[in-house]
């Protein structure tokens, strides 16, 4: 804990020094984001890099990773509520496999995992030794380049590798947040999920049925997320 | 390479080290593992640096040989320390350590022995090589960022039909309103562009052609598309915040695909009842259509056009100033009341829709439509005109029978000769004709005959260029042509205007309206703001006959004159995104030359108009914000203000006016402030706007018990309005059930002279308020229940209040067994007037449905109007007088629907 408050206390002036920054294209379902990683000692930084036109300025979004704790500070979201969510860092099974591929002039090797609900092949570079990666993923002897979800529907592809790169970043002040737990987290979103399909089966008309389906990554509620959805 | 001085062999012991706290459980798992991994291996040690501290973080990865690609296995050494426990049966391996800024170690071990562990520590040598500079590695990548501006609904997976249509599940999504009498459909408060198919947009303005017949188990997926242009050009560079739907089809649902309803039964005096209809669905990659067949006689409008209510379309609203004008009005008026209980109909309505890709670069959209109504209706008008202390009561009764047929084809060609420009062609052709006969019975005594017919040509054309300059930055070219035609023939016998003399009216009137159109626009995106600079002309004609000629032939009052109009206008708007706000200021600076030309006078006004508006959005949060509007409008008046002789309208009714080439200046201010919290599934609407025209035509009225003439005549006088409204939602976990309520309260003030009286100022209030519950149960049996009150009051200067209160109370029992069987009931309570409760009135209906588990047919039963009413009554008011409206209803029927899908 107090490892976690001395590095949450830093951060507001925190400077990254020759590091490493990776930039990745990111699909989720038709949508296609660009994010970066920036991978320092203590703590990685997983940040969208807002387009041009984007107009989204009230997202505080943020995505640390703290090596020390061994924990992810980031900000999730059920419908428009914002929750500031512990997660645990490199909470991922894997199973290595024979597949290599060259990324970004990086030779890669294949590993699978499967992680809340959905099955990933990832490669990863055995030279650039960063046990990390975009997004949630890391805990890997090398640093993941590439993450496709087994639908097709998810993928993280690195596109800009740049080394020795120096930032510094004025994160807002993460100490003012109050984080939940991940399985705190899980239950609020299914009770909301379950009143919100309730009124809007109170809006519907008596005669026909419909479904809500939640599209996300981490499949935290089956009934909504997979399937047709939920039946309203 | 490491000497082999290094490795110590030791013979197999335990050499996890479990910490103290380790529990049972964990020691359990252990001890269980052991017996299924017999022949691994465990490697460990120590990691360290030249100085002997130790490597926060490193890699271990286990490899066949020093040159083998694949990884066999690996660990993550924290603090120092490694332990690696092989899976697999090795004989061989390659130990590589890396660690960031240390250079990678490789440990060889041969012979590896299945019964020994090994121990061996790693000594990091700094690396040598610092690169201080940055190094940049970057691969071709796709395009930067393609936010699909998207909300997905998924739709009921039916695979057994029934009548219920798309439309039924587009009301009931979050954010969307469905408009029951147009079709139109709005998201989020705004009226979408269209609704497309399968990402093409195949049905244009009349998209309710879609969502009025398309099956509900045809679709998969409604889609909401914010951001939306309609040209894949415009995209991210076009502001205005426009919204469209997309029905996503079931996989299944390509190629061919349709179904057939058929709905017999009975009514009133063993008279059949119907609702009947084919639709067919055909969809390739390169091929989409949508053919509907539609017949009943239950008061259904399948078709985007109204011709019951007369309500406009929502192409006839967005295109309303290349329409000419029906002076001539229909003598069927719409209730309040549902048209399903009020529209005594024989409807066939008949639409073809279709889109072909030819080749790459081109496509080809056709929409053929065929409607032809049988629209039958008895009302009673009593009116009590209390004016300057005198009653004047007037009674008419109208048994009309209306007979409109509408012929229609939309072509369009679309071609883009390359990935950056597109040239689009639309053209237009529709006939319409109405055949009105009414039999009229005036103040109980006097009988008059009426046919009224109307013919409508249309045609349009439009040509439209867009070429994409650059990212950034697109420019169009728009071409518009349209001629709109109405001759309009009304026949009263005997005559109005001289009934010794004559025995019938003929009034005839005719306006036909040309306009061509030139703009081009350049479109752009600076950063997040976004502009857009138009200039543009506008060349409009319309031509007016009318006459009155009696059954001797002879012109008598004669109207004719033709009104022209020329514009030069420039358009600049721009879209500020600044942090939380968004800020929308443009203005219109035109110049116009108006010219009215009749037989004796010619007047024309030339004229610079300058029109800003300014829109300011606030967020709050991601689910409240704040909307403020104004605008100030300056527009001419059109050719229903100026003919100057009098037009006779109906049995009892002239119209003229003095007509002038003045504007009518409009003020609108507006300010809303809107939550939409899903997580606490609650909504809030508030809305205040207020506007001011000043410049009118106001009405110079005479009223007796036989005829009202009005004469329009202008006045700088203002009329002015000012509308409040509100909306609160919330859904309660504890009762299951979301509360809505819903008010509106709009006052109106307003000028006008009647029966020689000075000028009169009026006020109007208007209030309703509705009170909507229902439950969610996860029980089979849910309620609902609607609560209307109404209440309208109107006054002018110096006279006595004129009000009138109503409610309405609507109660719903939902019963669904299972899967199969579905069940509802619902009771109408009617008070029109909260004074006279002997008036009310209880509607009740029915239906039953039951779908079969496997095959594609449904069966329902209904019944309507159980309680058979014959007649709906309901009361409004004016500044001098207090109106009763009663109309008949569709009588009580009971109909068996099946519904086959293929």
């Amino acid at each position: 804990m107090k490892t976690l408050l001395f590095v949450l206390l830093l951060l507001p002036n925190f400077s990254f020094c020759q590091n490493l920054n990776i930039e990745f294209a990111v699909k989720y379902k038709n949508s296609s984001y660009r994010n970066e990683l920036i991978i320092g000692d203590s703590i990685t930084l997983w940040k969208d890099m807002p387009s041009e036109e984007s107009t989204n300025v009230l997202d505080k979004a943020f995505f640390v990773k703290n090596h020390f704790n061994k924990t992810i500070y980031l900000s999730d979201f059920i419908f428009n509520k914002t929750f500031y969510v512990k997660d645990s860092l490199n909470n991922m099974k894997w199973e290595l496999t024979n597949g290599t591929k060259i990324v970004l002039n990086q030779k890669c090797n294949a590993a699978i995992t499967h992680f809340r609900g959905r099955k990933y092949i990832v490669y990863y570079a055995v030279n650039l030794p960063y046990s990390n990666g975009p997004w949630k993923f890391g805990g890997l002897p090398g640093l993941i380049l590439e993450v496709k979800s087994d639908d097709d529907l998810y993928q993280f592809v690195a596109v800009k590798i740049i080394k020795n790169y120096t930032t510094s970043f004025k994160p807002a002040n993460i100490t003012n947040y109050k984080f939940i737990s991940w399985d705190d987290f899980v239950s609020k979103f299914i009770i909301t999920v379950d009143n919100t399909v309730k009124m809007v089966r109170t809006n519907a008309d008596s005669d026909s049925k419909g479904y809500v389906k939640i599209d996300a990554p981490e499949i935290i509620y089956p009934k909504a997320q997979e399937g047709t959805g939920i039946e309203y | 390479m490491l000497p082999k001085s290094f490795i110590l062999k030791l013979k197999k012991v335990l050499v996890l080290n479990i910490s103290k706290d380790v529990n049972y459980i964990r020691y359990l798992i252990f001890f269980v593992l052991i017996p299924f991994t017999p022949f691994s291996q465990i490697i460990s040690g120590k990691i360290e640096n030249s100085l002997g501290e130790k490597v926060p973080l490193a890699n271990i990865v286990v490899k066949d040989s020093l040159t083998a690609e694949t990884i066999r296995d690996f660990v993550i050494a924290q603090d120092g320390q490694y332990s690696l426990l092989l899976k697999g049966n090795f004989r061989k391996i390659v130990i590589e350590v890396s660690a960031n800024r240390y250079r990678k170690e490789v440990f060889p071990i041969e012979n590896l022995d299945k019964k020994t562990s090994y121990v061996h520590h790693f000594v990091l040598q700094k690396d040598s090589v610092v690169e201080l500079k940055e190094v940049i590695v970057t691969a071709k990548s796709p395009p930067f960022v393609i936010k699909e501006d998207t909300v997905k609904f998924n739709v009921a997976a039916y695979r057994d039909g029934s009548e219920r249509k798309i439309e039924d599940v587009i009301k009931k999504l979050p954010g969307v309103e469905v408009n029951d009498k147009t079709g139109e459909i709005t998201y989020k408060g705004k009226s979408i562009e269209t609704v497309k198919l399968e990402g093409d947009d195949l049905f244009g303005l009349n998209y309710s052609i879609g969502t009025k017949n398309i099956n509900v188990d045809m679709v998969e997926q409604v889609q909401a598309i914010e951001n939306y242009s309609a040209n894949p050009l415009l995209k991210g560079i076009e502001g205005g915040e426009k919204v469209a739907l997309n029905l996503k089809l079931k996989k299944s649902k390509f190629d061919f695909s349709g179904n057939i309803d058929l709905g017999n039964g009975i009514t009133e005096g063993s008279k059949s009842v119907f609702n009947s209809a084919f639709n067919i669905l055909g969809i390739s990659k390169k091929y989409k259509s949508f053919g509907t067949l539609s017949f009943n006689n239950v008061g259904v409008n399948n078709s985007p056009f109204d011709y019951f209510s007369s309500t406009p379309s929502v192409e006839q609203i967005k295109e309303t100033d290349f329409l000419a004008k029906k002076i001539i009005p229909e003598t069927i008026y719409a209730s309040s009341l549902d048209e399903k209980r009020t529209n005594i109909n024989k409807a066939l309505f008949g639409s073809y829709n279709s889109v072909f890709k030819i080749g790459k670069h081109i496509s080809v959209k056709s929409n053929l439509y065929y409607l032809h109504d049988n629209i039958s209706s008895n009302q009673v008008f009593d009116n009590n005109n209390l004016i300057s202390n005198q009653q004047i009561l007037s009674s008419d009764r109208y048994d009309s029978r209306k007979v409109p047929q509408q012929y229609r084809s939309d072509f369009e060609i679309k071609s883009s000769f390359t990935e950056r420009s597109l040239l689009e062609y639309k053209l237009t052709i529709s006939r319409e004709n109405l055949n009105t006969s009414t039999n009229i019975l005036q103040n109980n005594s006097k009988k008059y005959q009426a046919i009224l017919r109307t013919n409508d040509f249309d045609f349009k054309q439009s040509l439209l260029f867009t070429q994409r300059l650059s990212d950034k930055e697109a420019f169009q070219v728009l071409l518009t042509q349209s001629s709109n035609n109405i001759p309009q023939n009304y026949f009263l016998s005997p005559s109005l205007m001289d009934s010794l003399v004559y025995f019938v009216d003929n009034q005839q009137s005719n306006d036909k309206k040309d306009i061509v159109d030139l703009k081009s626009t350049l479109l752009g995106r600076i950063g997040k703001s976004k502009y857009t600079f138009s200039v543009g002309s506008n060349i409009e004609k319309s031509n007016f006959q009318s006459n009155l000629m009696n059954n001797d032939n002879a012109d008598k009052l004669k109207n004719d004159f033709t009104y022209k109009k020329y514009s030069l206008n420039n358009k600049v708007s721009f879209e500020f995104n600044l942090g939380n706000f968004k800020v929308l200021p443009s203005y219109t600076l035109s110049y116009m030359q108006q010219e009215l030309t009749n037989d004796f006078k010619n007047s024309s006004k030339n004229i610079v108009i300058f029109e800003p508006s300014f829109s300011l959005k606030y967020r709050f949060s991601s689910s409240s914000g704040i909307l403020f509007r104004s605008n100030y409008i300056q527009k001419p008046f059109s050719e229903e203000y100026f003919f100057d002789r009098p037009i006779y309208v109906s049995n009892r009714m002239t119209i003229k006016n003095i007509p002038t080439l003045a504007l009518q200046k409009t003020s609108l201010v507006g300010l809303i402030y809107l939550i939409n919290n899903l997580y606490e599934q609650f909504r809030l609407n508030l809305g205040i706007s207020y506007s001011k025209s000043e410049g009118n035509y106001l009405p110079n009225i005479f009223i007796n018990e036989n005829i009202t003439q009005m004469e329009y005549f202008y006045s700088p006088k203002s009329n002015q309005n000012i509308n409040f409204n509100f909306l609160i939602e919330k859904y309660f976990p504890i009762l299951q059930s979301t509360v809505r309520l819903k008010s509106n309260y709009a006052i109106a003030s307003y000028y006008n002279i009647v029966n020689n009286s000075d000028l009169r100022q009026n006020e109007s209030h208007l209030l309703s308020s509705e009170l909507f519950i229902k439950t969610a149960f996860d029980t089979k049996i849910n309620f609902e229940n609607i609560f209307t009150f109404g209440q309208t009051t109107s006054k002018s200067t110096n006279s006595q209040k004129n009000r009138n209160s109503s409610f309405n109370n609507s109660s719903k029992v939902i019963i669904k067994p299972n899967k199969q069987w579905f069940f509802i009931t619902n009771v109408d309570y009617f008070l029109p007037n909260m004074n006279n409760t002997t008036e009310s009135l209880f509607f009740w209906d029915t239906a039953l449905r039951y779908s079969p588990k496997t095959k594609n047919i449904e069966f329902s039963l209904a019944g309507k109007n159980i309680t058979n009413n014959k007649y709906f009554t309901q009361l409004s008011t004016s500044d001098f007088s207090i109106n009763s409206f009663k109309t008949n209803l569709i009588s009580r029927y009971f109909i068996l629907n099946v519904t086959y899908s293929f």
